[in-house]
């Protein structure tokens, strides 16, 4: 069930309905038994897998509880990390089999080829259970956390396992720390439910999320489709302008996930985290990746960049532990090497970035460059931008081959003539299409500029505004999602990007 | 509390009105499907003796005007493009829910194809203008693939991308507008081209052959429906352009037909086209289409047959049927326009257009105070009031009813007037303010001219709120000619 489906727009209103009418003690089960339906309206069977790692890690969460009460011992201490290493071996076990095994299959059997064997093939299909890498790295987390000592572990099952299902950021996060959404989670009896602000903000956010989708997202997705399909036919312009709108296509696609998912929590009274904070405002890539999937690159650091040591050691050590991380990061995005490609560009831009640093600075201050004024700022925003588009040809492509033979053309096919001749009208957006996805990216870029300037999000600017302009907003928004969201029966409801991650 | 209730309360009805005011323009507006319905809903109860169901077959070539005019019969054609039999189903078993016709008639051209679904818009054009119901909701489910339906229940997810369409005819009340869109319209599809058939080779075809399993299965239904409300249900096919491998269907739908005894009959009208008086090289449009004259002779010849067949009686005069003499109000009109257009001799043009409640311009090009002719065309236009002597240069002269409405060579550059509801018609004559403007003859902004040296002549039909056309008789080698281009 996709966030911009017919079947959602009937789904939350009659859970959230439910939700406020039922006794507050039944409260978590109705919405683990709708984050459950949820679910399961993509394929029912992988309900199961689900519930293996709820059970998994809620065991593991009680083992490690009660290995704490006894008193410590290096034998204690053992069993814990065996405990977690035994959790992580089958959580991550699981997510290898679905999500990597086609991956290693192939490049086994390309080192076969080389060496002359014959090769290995699979007796079945795999298909790759939605949004598996975000409620297996959600539960993870909480092991981590207990066996740290960050959380105390859940008793009761249900509420354990409506913490790795619920609904709103089940299949495409944000992914939530047990800190926040186990605690909110134990107190969902005290919600109260009717609160006009809570309520009509996690709409907006829900309806700011639904237009960037329908609107920008899908419709950008038309220009990028057209020409990474066909990539050899075009040139320097068309390959540039379908990797800006990619840039364009994916953070509409998937910061509306979140929005989506932290309006509908809201709706009900639980507070999701930020999960996008106008990334492509960063000045540089790492400040990009404190701003991009916020949720997943505070894991990796928690999780994976600080255990490893983080940056609290030699700069050798520190740039190895970037690169893991990314590297690491470019794997859950997908398995293929591309994303691989991917992750280690974008760990390898901040190497570089840190190496070059100081002869930069050298440079700027020998030139006398004003550091403090707009273009030396605009500079640094721009350079980052085209840095992560650079990157996000690796992504987009379908393999290595394609992403580099593109590169290559955008630096050798110069095509300027296409800016005149029309012919950007005949890929996938027509004159009005275009227009629309104009207005539509400076309604994105205020919004977002907005945000970056005062912290605010659209919610929050609205509940300061007098009563029409709210209205023309949200009249606005609404039905500019009615007309010109991309839907209906000629159209098949575009899954969101993330979801195959 | 109570001023957030207020809030919330004025919110969602002016969402409910700018909804409806959305619905209102971007639903599709399909003569050949939608209004159809949407009118017959209109009819008063247990009004009509005869309804027609299935395609184009029969909201083409089924004249109700005729119906009317001449045998006094209320028919209504309740069709839609390319109408699939299960689709003809629903239509018949909502028309039942207030009329008892003396008669249902059936198209059986569709029950010949193959396919469980038809395209989107003919799926659109055959469900949308039915009120939401059971049957609705039954119908959309028998037409369309799963996935789909909630996408066609709801219809806006398939009418929203129309923001690229949209034109100043989708901003109307369609009621208020032609006659094809009134309540006098009973929902037949007129067509006034002319394009060459060949005639149908006489051929005997007695083999059968089997239907599709959906299509029997919902003429079946069909037949029953009418038989529990003991109505004659007739299955017809109308004449056309056959291939004999249609007629092997026809045949399986007689023995179909002959399974349900009295009350159901089949009728194909391929073979008695002779008898009918068709012309196939001036009374089609197309190879299954006739144009208005064809669907006379044909409406005639079925209205006959029905008068024989049923209990149907004549109700002209009747104060109840008042919409059936607009419809031959507006029907007479549609045919007199026509006959306009296809007038080509200018002093007969002329003549033509010598009645009130049109507004005719003319508008004069070129070199024409030297034309041989001239004096012929000068008395010609007189009879107008048209002075062409007077006349300088380009000109122009609106005229209604006799009386010049404007002319050129006055004060006034530039004249308009309101025609109907929605169209304006703006004249300019090119002087009048010094500057060097362009003559022109615009309706709702769009310039006409048919010559550019020569008469052209616009007109407007005030009653019928319909352009006719604007015809051009051009200067060829220093004379006007008297045919129109």
């Amino acid at each position: 069930m996709l966030f911009n489906s017919i079947h959602f727009m009937i789904f939350f209103p009659v859970v959230v309905g439910i939700y406020f009418l039922i006794p507050r003690k039944a409260r978590y089960i109705w919405l683990l038994v709708s984050s459950y339906y949820f679910y399961m309206s993509w394929n029912p069977e992988y309900a199961l897998l689900i519930a293996c790692s709820t059970l998994v890690t809620y065991v593991s969460g009680r083992q490690l509880a009660s290995l704490k009460k006894v008193p410590q011992s290096p034998k204690t201490a053992v069993c814990q990390k065996w405990v977690v290493a035994l959790c992580l071996a089958v959580n991550l076990g699981i997510l290898v089999f679905f999500k990597y095994s086609d991956f290693i299959l192939n490049n086994f059997n390309h080192m076969l080829g080389i060496l002359g064997v014959s090769q290995v093939r699979r007796k079945f299909d795999i298909l790759l259970p939605v949004g598996i890498s975000f409620y297996t790295f959600q539960a993870l987390g909480y092991t981590i956390d207990v066996y740290r000592g960050k959380v105390e572990a859940e008793k009761n099952l249900l509420r354990y396992a409506l913490f790795v299902s619920f609904f709103p950021q089940l299949v495409a996060g944000p992914i939530e720390r047990s800190g926040n959404l186990i605690a909110q989670l134990n107190h969902v009896e005290d919600i109260r439910l009717w609160n006009y602000e809570r309520i009509t903000g996690g709409a907006v956010l829900m309806l700011w999320g639904l237009f960037q989708k329908m609107v920008i997202a899908d419709r950008a997705a038309f220009f990028v489709d057209t020409v990474y399909n066909g990539y050899w036919r075009y040139g320097s312009i068309e390959l540039i302008l379908a990797t800006v709108l990619f840039a364009v296509q994916i953070y509409c696609d998937f910061a509306s996930y979140s929005l989506i998912a932290v309006g509908a929590a809201r709706v009900m009274g639980i507070r999701l985290m930020e999960n996008f904070d106008t990334p492509y405002f960063a000045r540089s890539v790492k400040e990009f990746w404190r701003r991009w999937h916020v949720s997943l690159s505070s894991w990796f650091r928690d999780y994976l960049y600080i255990p490893l040591g983080g940056s609290r050691c030699s700069k050798l050590c520190c740039y190895r532990n970037i690169m893991i991380t990314f590297l690491v990061s470019g794997l859950w995005h997908g398995a293929s090497w591309s994303f691989v490609v991917w992750g280690g560009l974008h760990g390898a831009y901040q190497v570089i970035g840190d190496r070059l640093r100081p002869v930069k600075m050298r440079i700027e201050d020998r030139l006398k460059i004003k550091r403090d004024c707009f273009s030396y700022k605009l500079g640094q925003v721009l350079t980052t931008f085209g840095l992560v588009n650079v990157a996000w040809v690796f992504f987009r492509a379908a393999s290595l081959k394609e992403a580099f033979f593109i590169l290559g053309r955008i630096v050798t096919g110069w095509n300027p003539w296409v800016l005149s001749d029309q012919s950007l009208y005949q890929l996938g957006l027509d004159v009005t299409e275009v227009h629309i996805l104009a207005v539509s990216l400076l309604a994105l870029f205020l919004v977002d500029q907005m945000k970056y300037k005062t912290g605010k999000t659209l919610d929050l600017f609205l509940r300061e505004q007098l009563l029409w302009f709210r209205w023309l907003v949200l009249f606005t928004l609404l039905f500019g999602i009615i007309i010109y969201g991309i839907y209906g029966p000629a159209f098949s409801a575009a899954a969101f990007i993330y979801f195959q991650f | 509390m109570i001023r957030k209730t207020v809030k919330i309360i004025a919110f969602f009805l002016i969402l409910s009105v700018l909804l409806l005011r959305f619905h209102q323009v971007f639903r599709f507006k399909f003569n050949d499907g939608i209004y159809g319905m949407e009118q017959f809903y209109r009819e008063k109860e247990n009004s009509l003796d005869a309804i027609f169901f299935g395609s184009s077959h029969m909201y083409v070539n089924v004249n109700t005007s005729v119906l009317w005019k001449e045998y006094g019969i209320a028919g209504y054609d309740l069709g839609g493009s390319e109408q699939p039999v299960w689709n003809s189903y629903y239509y018949v078993k909502e028309a039942l829910k207030t009329q008892k016709p003396s008669v249902l008639v059936l198209d059986c051209f569709t029950a010949c194809r193959t396919g469980d679904y038809v395209d989107e818009s003919r799926i659109i054009k055959n469900t949308y203008g039915m009120k939401l119901s059971r049957d609705k909701i039954d119908a959309v489910n028998a037409s369309s693939p799963e996935s789909d339906r909630i996408g066609y229940l709801l219809e806006y997810p398939t009418y929203h991308g129309r923001y690229g369409d949209l034109s100043r005819s989708d901003y109307r009340k369609y009621a208020d507008t032609d006659f094809m869109r009134s309540n006098s319209w009973k929902g037949q599809y007129l067509h006034t081209s002319v394009h060459s058939q060949p005639e149908p080779e006489p051929e005997e075809v007695t083999e059968t052959a089997e239907l599709d399993e959906k299509n029997e299965a919902y003429l079946r239904r069909t037949i029953e429906l009418a038989k529990e409300a003991e109505v004659p249900i007739l299955l017809m096919v109308v004449p056309y352009v056959t291939d004999p491998k249609e007629t092997k269907f026809y045949n399986r739908i007689a023995e179909i037909a002959e399974e349900y005894g009295e009350g159901v009959d089949f009728v194909n009208f391929n073979p008695l086209w002779e008898e009918m008086g068709l012309d196939f090289s001036v009374d089609y449009m197309d190879n299954c289409h006739m144009n208005y004259q064809g669907s006379e002779k044909f409406t005639r010849y079925l209205a006959e047959y029905l008068k024989a067949r049923y209990e149907l009686s004549d109700h002209r005069g009747d104060s109840i049927y008042q919409s059936y003499d607009t419809m031959a109000w507006y029907y007479d009109r549609f045919v007199y326009n026509d006959q306009i257009r296809k007038t080509t001799e200018l002093p007969d043009y002329l003549a033509k257009l010598w009645i009130p409640d049109y507004v005719t311009v003319f508008f004069i090009k070129g070199d024409y105070k030297n034309i041989s002719n001239y004096e012929e065309v000068r008395d010609l236009l007189a009879c107008y009031g048209i002075s062409l002597d007077e006349a300088g240069g380009d000109a122009v002269w609106a005229v209604q009813n006799g009386t010049v409405l404007f002319s050129s060579g006055g004060e006034e550059y530039c004249w308009y007037q309101e025609l109907g509801k929605y169209d304006v018609l703006t004249v300019q004559s090119g002087q009048g303010d010094g500057k060097n403007r362009i003559p022109q003859v615009l309706l709702n902004d769009s310039p006409h001219s048919a010559v550019n040296d020569g008469l052209n002549i616009l007109t407007y039909d005030l009653e019928g709120e319909s352009f006719v056309e604007c015809a051009g008789f051009a200067i060829v080698d220093g004379e006007m000619e008297m045919g129109k281009r």
